[in-house]
């Protein structure tokens, strides 16, 4: 097999990334940014306010990549709909996402996730918990 | 127009001379080869986790009666040291390193990993730090601190010369295993097999994959953390010091931010290995793919927000703990998809059940138990009571050796065809796995009560009359039948190898790449690269059909045939295995690259191909960088500083050796690009012919920047420990230190800012071709760079006070001198790139080097920046936190 190897640059990669990473990666930068400052408010007596300001960007982050994921799936569909071999190699199953709708329904799937997870973590805020 | 036979045979000819592992005893050490090297790592871990098995052994034998004397507190407590080391940093990630250099490149259809002589440097580095390590025995200075080394205990005042074997010894390893993890993560992303989009990845390459990533980050924290220690240790540094301004929290901090990612690290291979068993003996695809690798990926990211839940006892404040606690109980979600995904994959179909699938059983059913009291020391009250007690150390003996020792064992009764070329005894293998199952559930299931009844860890017996006598006694019996079933696996593995029967290639019909290999495997793996069509390329193009699945093992029998016959005409037609339908091997890429070694580079989502990667072949190199690195670190150790300068020295050659490519080396790499043959071949893809340039897409690339994050993980630690020592202390600057000035720090910012652009206009200049561009801006970086160096040494110089002041001062010598380290490395790389460029090494094709070094200087420029925020305006924001 010495054709060119046919694929497809869409949706762009930037996307698939963001869609992909956008979540985890927002929660793990609040994560830490939420206990240091958790820690330093109970440490001073200071207000635990900028923690759930942190968790809430966090969330809009996430929701945000999940929201992109969920745009980037449909242009892949779109553009690699079933049954087209170009999709993701010569004799691509149908039924399944090739490489790019893989990972834009990873991002959906996995940063959607990460809008649970960075609200599991804001909740005990909101309903008073404190240090 | 077609290769003829006689120009085939040349090129494999020479195809198989490139390839061509040294001989004889100074081979042994040049050997770059993933497949020597893995088997190496596996053999020495399992050589390590043999002595700490014993280890082991010992202490159950202390603790079978109460009040024993048969080891003193002073032994014990260097036992279960070396033994919890020894398991943690010199088995099983080392282990999984090992299959990793082993089995990836097959797994995804290369020939070799990313960057061979790394692999070779890994290795040594292991294999010293480990000798380094156990040579405390010699000179009765076992460490005794804990595998997790606490200070003050593990400070110079508590513990003398046992902790610097323990620190540098294991700096060393850790060293090693980021190294490793560079180019396993390069591996997986760019050097898969062409057609092999993210959907095709096999769940164990996903899981090497995410292991790598989270070593690079877990490691450099350690790797920080165990220099941090040493500072405080050896020169007075107060990082740990409470007296000094120090806080000893902030070792627990950063060991956890380590410590919990570890057991990922160590856990998601051995899902990965399941994840790879579990459908070939079901005879089917695995079921939810894209759930278990999403599992996966979301347990690599969420175990870095474990840390603190070992730590509940400390006094976190009541919200802090929430989030560990949260983010443990994600963890068992993920953890829960993975075990339903093996469920529903063996549900209706006919599972066979030979020695790797038994280990796979065991290793669910101890694996659950294991979670299920993980979710329960997740919630702060019960971790509150069952802390430091046995039920902690049943908990983790269960997630770690049900969890990952059960699949590693699968691991190797599943891959020895192609470690060997010889099958381990099945009869061997079920009694190897009953006697390890009921020995290890006998040794650690009794744990759970005697820890709940109060028993302590980590002492050296307890008192009779407190009810734990049945418990210890039946633990103590259980574990020697436990060592029996490791003894049992040993005896097969030594007599499988020397007299087993000759393994069939693909012996268990399964449906992943790695069995395409033949066996023995070669020493590339792939003669002709494959192009990749499914999940499982060996069963079918799609994969899932049920008719495709349900292939009988006639016809898989009769596809090996096919592939032996094949091998044996040497000259594959096409190298077509023509009954594999979800993959070929590309006949115009046979024996290619011939004269030198080489492997298709493809693109990270879509699998593209985009070029082919030059393969560094054996080398001296990779030991002699290795015996440097070690000797820095033997030289504390044995109070002799010449000894760590003469490794210094070795090293710092060796890799100038190692990263200055000859002219030779880049003509044979244009000339094999300009080959005739090539010219005239039309069936000869476009990237065959596109060995070099083209940066953006090449694995080098991929390589610095996973480097880069290194480093930036190195910044971070040192801010947060800034940070968190200031959060504690009265005043900052601490100790009547007055602010420091602004004028100078802020004129030497800018003209590091300055730094960058000319850096730019470098790989701008080179980019378009412009070579004396390229050594112009180059030139004027580096001035630059020297100029903001000198300026940043003054300031450091200016600043009045020595580290071992406070706390304060400690860490503020620790970020200039990062700051200072990072300056000097990428101003060497700057530097030599720049001689390269006079001496006409780049053009627009060949440009990696420079490329790559224009990103380690903005990477510098931008990490030094925020670093001198912190040093400058940090103390300026707020005052100190109490």
């Amino acid at each position: 097999m010495t054709a060119p190897y046919p694929h497809i640059d869409r949706p762009p990669a930037g996307r698939l990334w963001f869609g992909l990473l956008g979540g985890p990666v927002a929660w793990a930068a609040a994560f830490v940014a939420a206990y240091l400052m958790a820690e330093s408010a109970c440490v001073t007596g200071g207000s635990l306010t900028g923690v759930g300001v942190v968790w809430v960007l966090a969330t809009i982050i996430a929701l945000a990549a999940t929201v992109v994921a969920w745009g980037a799936r449909g242009e892949a569909a779109a553009l690699a709909p079933d049954g087209d071999p170009a999709a993701g190699g010569p004799e691509a199953r149908s039924d399944r996402p090739t490489g790019r709708r893989f990972m834009a329904i990873a991002g959906v799937l996995l940063s959607g996730t990460f809008v649970f997870i960075t609200l599991t973590h804001a909740l005990p805020l909101f309903v008073g918990v404190g240090c | 127009m077609a290769i003829d036979a006689p120009e085939l045979r040349r090129r494999i000819d020479g195809f198989e001379a490139s390839w061509r592992v040294p001989r004889g005893f100074a081979g042994w050490f040049a050997t770059v080869n993933n497949s020597d090297l893995g088997a190496r790592y596996m053999v020495t871990s399992v050589a390590f986790f043999g002595v700490a098995g014993v280890m082991a052994l010992f202490m159950r034998l202390q603790l079978s009666v109460p009040e024993n004397t048969f080891l003193d507190p002073e032994t014990y407590n260097q036992l279960f040291t070396m033994h919890g080391s020894t398991m943690m940093y010199l088995f099983v990630v080392p282990f999984l390193e090992g299959l990793a250099n082993f089995i990836l490149p097959q797994l995804v259809g290369a020939r070799d990993l990313a960057y061979p002589r790394l692999t070779a440097f890994g290795y040594w580095l292991y294999l010293f730090g480990g000798i380094v390590f156990f040579s405390s025995f010699l000179v009765d200075a076992v460490p005794d601190t804990g595998w997790f080394a606490y200070p003050p205990l593990s400070g110079i005042d508590f513990s003398g010369l046992s902790m610097e074997f323990w620190l540098l010894g294991l700096g060393a390893i850790e060293l090693g295993g980021i190294a490793t993890g560079i180019e396993l993560a390069v591996t997986v992303l760019k050097l898969r097999a062409v057609g092999m989009t993210l959907n095709r990845v096999p769940p164990l390459a996903w899981a090497f994959l995410i292991m790598a990533l989270a070593i690079i980050v877990a490691f450099t924290v350690l790797l920080v953390a165990t220099l941090m220690l040493e500072l405080d240790r050896g020169f007075g540094f107060n990082f740990f010091d409470p007296v000094a301004g120090g806080n000893p929290l902030l070792w627990q901090h950063l060991f956890w931010i380590f410590g919990h990612p570890e057991v990922y690290i160590m856990f998601i291979p051995a899902t990965g290995i399941v994840s790879m068993i579990v459908p070939t003996f079901a005879r089917r695809p695995l079921a939810a793919y894209l759930y278990v690798v999403l599992a996966m990926i979301l347990t690599g990211f969420v175990s870095f927000g474990l840390w603190a839940h070992h730590m509940f006892t400390t006094g976190l404040p009541l919200v802090a703990a929430g989030f560990f606690t949260a983010a443990s109980m994600m963890i068992a979600l993920a953890s829960g998809t993975q075990i339903f995904a093996w469920i529903a994959t063996l549900w209706g179909s006919r599972p066979r059940f030979p020695a790797p699938m038994k280990f796979v059983i065991g290793f669910v059913i101890i694996f659950m138990l294991g979670g299920v009291t993980g979710v329960m020391v997740a919630s702060v009250p019960l971790d509150a009571q069952v802390h430091d007690t046995y039920f902690v150390v049943a908990h983790f003996h269960y997630v770690l050796i049900g969890g990952v020792v059960f699949p590693i064992m699968a691991a190797l009764y599943y891959w020895m065809p192609l470690l060997s070329g010889k099958l381990l005894s099945e009869r061997l293998g079920t009694w190897n796995f009953w006697l390890t199952f009921i020995g290890f559930n006998m040794t650690f299931f009794p744990l759970h009560v005697a820890g709940l009844l109060g028993m302590p860890r980590r002492v050296y017996t307890y008192q009779a009359g407190m009810g734990l006598e049945p418990y210890n006694l039946i633990s103590t019996i259980g574990s020697f039948i436990l060592g029996a079933g490791f003894l049992l696996l040993l005896i097969n593995l030594v007599r499988s190898w020397r007299w087993g029967r000759d393994a069939p290639s693909d012996p268990w019909g399964a449906g992943t790449l790695e069995w395409a290999v033949p066996i023995p495997t070669p020493n590339y793996n792939f003669r002709a690269p494959p192009i990749v069509r499914s999940l499982y390329p060996l069963w079918g193009a799609g994969g899932e059909r049920e008719e495709e699945r349900a292939r009988d093992e006639d016809a898989v029998a009769a596809d090996r045939a096919g592939l032996g016959e094949l091998e044996k005409r040497g000259l594959p037609a096409g190298y077509e295995a023509p009954d594999w339908p979800g993959v070929s091997f590309d006949p115009a890429l046979d024996a290619v690259p011939s004269s030198f070694r080489g492997t298709p580079v493809t693109s990270v989502i879509d699998a593209a191909p985009q070029g082919i990667w030059h393969l560094t072949g054996p080398s001296y190199v990779p030991i002699l960088t290795a015996l440097g690195v070690t000797l820095v670190a033997l030289g504390p150790i044995v109070s002799s500083y010449w000894l760590s300068g003469i490794g210094a020295a070795l090293a710092v050659v060796s890799l100038v050796r190692w990263l200055w490519p000859t002219v030779e080396d880049r003509e044979r790499v244009l000339a094999e690009r300009q080959r005739e043959d090539y010219e005239d071949a039309p069936d000869l893809p476009a990237y065959a012919k596109r060995l070099e340039g083209q940066s953006t897409s090449e694995p080098g690339l991929w390589g610095v920047s996973f480097f880069l994050v290194s480093a930036a993980i190195v910044y971070a630690t040192v801010f947060f420990a800034y940070f968190y020592l200031r959060l504690y202390s009265d005043a900052w600057p601490q100790g009547g230190i007055s602010l420091p000035e602004l004028a100078l720090p802020a004129a030497t910012g800018v003209l590091l800012l300055l730094s960058a652009w000319p850096a730019f206009a470098a790989t701008r200049a080179i980019r378009r071709g412009n070579t004396r561009g390229l050594s112009n801006w180059l030139g004027v970086s580096v001035m630059l760079g020297a100029g903001f160096l000198g300026l940043h040494t003054w300031n450091v110089a200016r600043a009045g006070f020595v580290p071992a002041l406070n706390g304060y001062a400690t860490v503020f010598h620790a970020i200039a001198g990062l700051v200072t380290l990072m300056t000097v490395l990428a101003l060497g790389i700057q530097f030599a790139v720049w001689l390269r460029s006079l001496r006409g090494h780049f053009d627009s094709q060949y440009d990696g080097a420079a490329q790559h070094a224009g990103l380690v200087w903005w990477f510098t420029v931008a990490a030094n920046v925020l670093a001198y925020g912190v040093l400058y305006l940090g103390p300026r924001v707020a005052g100190g936190g109490l």
